[in-house]
């Protein structure tokens, strides 16, 4: 059966709380999942009250004034701080996002950090993604033609093909979407989920490949593309704002209006 | 110890082209369930007050005769159909899943074939 309940050495446990200093007037509460794979423990959640006025204002300002003031093994992701790298994925609030850019401001009450859910951990707010990219290279995501390049410049696509990309090839890869999708919890195995359906998706409609047929025929599977229920969580968390069940429909039609 | 490559794990066994044909017929008798079950809940507040005779003559009418198996053929194969997802969602053991697949698609078929027994037998006078 697939899984509802946590395996007892996953089950988390209260952890440490470093309290704001004296005369902090506008401390905020973080609550951050630890895991150590190192300590045999079970993971705990550590709470920080950090000082506002002295924090920059998203949750990855938090997390690096974390690292950088007061525990320094405190391990995740991150690299651009603007949301186009998708390395600081996380669950933040109850919601996977870009810890980069969520504003402190914009949680109400405590701010809870987890790792992306149903994913393997490998330390603290890091998960395994290895399944996830191998997911995004079974989809072949390159240009793949017979006809050979011209000689002198590039493959041309009219504007129109172009628009056709956009809500596309903006997808950073960052996992939210695929690690909120329930479909995705059960079978990661088998099915595809929505982060390389949307990438599968970017091109088979880019007008300047030729292995549209071969894509569809990867993809009309049970499991790999059908396992979708339109639960839709992978297009309410994108954090940028793109639309992977859209995507997703729009393979089925393709895939159902090549069969009638 | 699983030292399979992540790659190998997706690949799996290949594409199995059989997705199609399911989604298609779910979404084609769900849209058939849409008419048939207002007319059914129409027909059975109708019904409900008359005497079992009127409703016997109702069911083996050719109206509610053809209708009347039109929706047990939608519903079940629906039905059955929509289980299936659930098993396969759900169930990840090979044997349990294969049981509950056997068990669910023969009592549809079961099912069906009894109501529709039933139907044509009142529609026939027998």
């Amino acid at each position: 059966m697939a899984e509802f309940r946590l395996p007892p050495n996953s089950v988390v446990r209260t952890g440490k709380h470093y309290p704001a200093k004296d005369g902090v007037t506008r401390s905020k509460r973080f609550q951050i999942y630890r895991w150590d794979p190192d300590s045999g423990e079970n993971p705990r959640t550590d709470t920080f009250d950090l000082d506002l006025d002295r924090c920059g204002p998203m949750v990855l300002d938090a997390l690096i004034k974390v690292k950088d003031e007061v525990d320094s093994t405190l391990t995740f992701r991150r690299s651009c701080r603007e949301g186009v790298c998708g390395s600081c994925a996380m669950n933040i609030d109850g919601t996977n996002t870009l810890a980069c850019t969520q504003s402190i401001e914009d949680i109400k009450g405590d701010v809870r950090i987890y790792p992306l859910p149903h994913s393997a951990v490998v330390k603290d707010l890091v998960p395994d993604l290895n399944q996830f990219y191998a997911q995004y290279a079974a989809i072949q995501p390159w240009m793949k033609t017979q006809t050979p390049a011209p000689p002198d410049r590039e493959r041309l696509q009219s504007k129109e093909d172009r628009e056709k990309l956009d809500g596309l090839y903006e997808c950073i890869l960052c996992a939210c979407c695929s690690t909120s999708c329930p479909s995705y919890w059960w079978n990661p195995d088998r099915y595809l989920g929505p982060a390389s359906l949307l990438q599968a998706y970017r091109w088979i409609v880019d007008s300047r490949d030729e292995y549209t047929g071969e894509r569809l025929d990867f993809l009309d599977d049970s499991f790999r593309l059908y396992r979708c229920h339109t639960i839709l969580n992978c297009t309410r968390t994108c954090p940028k704002s793109l639309n992977p069940g859209k995507a997703i429909s729009e393979i089925r039609k393709l895939l159902l209006n090549r069969t009638v | 110890m699983n030292l399979r490559t992540p790659l190998s794990i997706v690949r799996g066994r290949g594409t199995a082209h059989n997705g199609v044909h399911h989604w298609w017929l779910l979404r084609l008798s769900a849209i058939a369930l849409i008419p048939l079950s207002l007319w059914l809940m129409a027909s059975l507040i109708c019904v409900s007050t008359a005497d079992h005779a009127t409703a016997a003559a109702w069911l083996a009418s050719p109206t509610g005769a053809l209708f009347s198996v039109l929706f047990i053929i939608a519903a079940t194969l629906h039905g059955q159909m929509g289980l299936q997802e659930v098993v396969v969602d759900y169930v990840h053991n090979e044997s349990c899943k294969m049981i509950s697949l056997i068990l669910i698609k023969l009592s549809a078929f079961a099912l069906a074939t009894l109501c529709i027994l039933a139907i044509v037998r009142m529609s026939l006078g027998a």
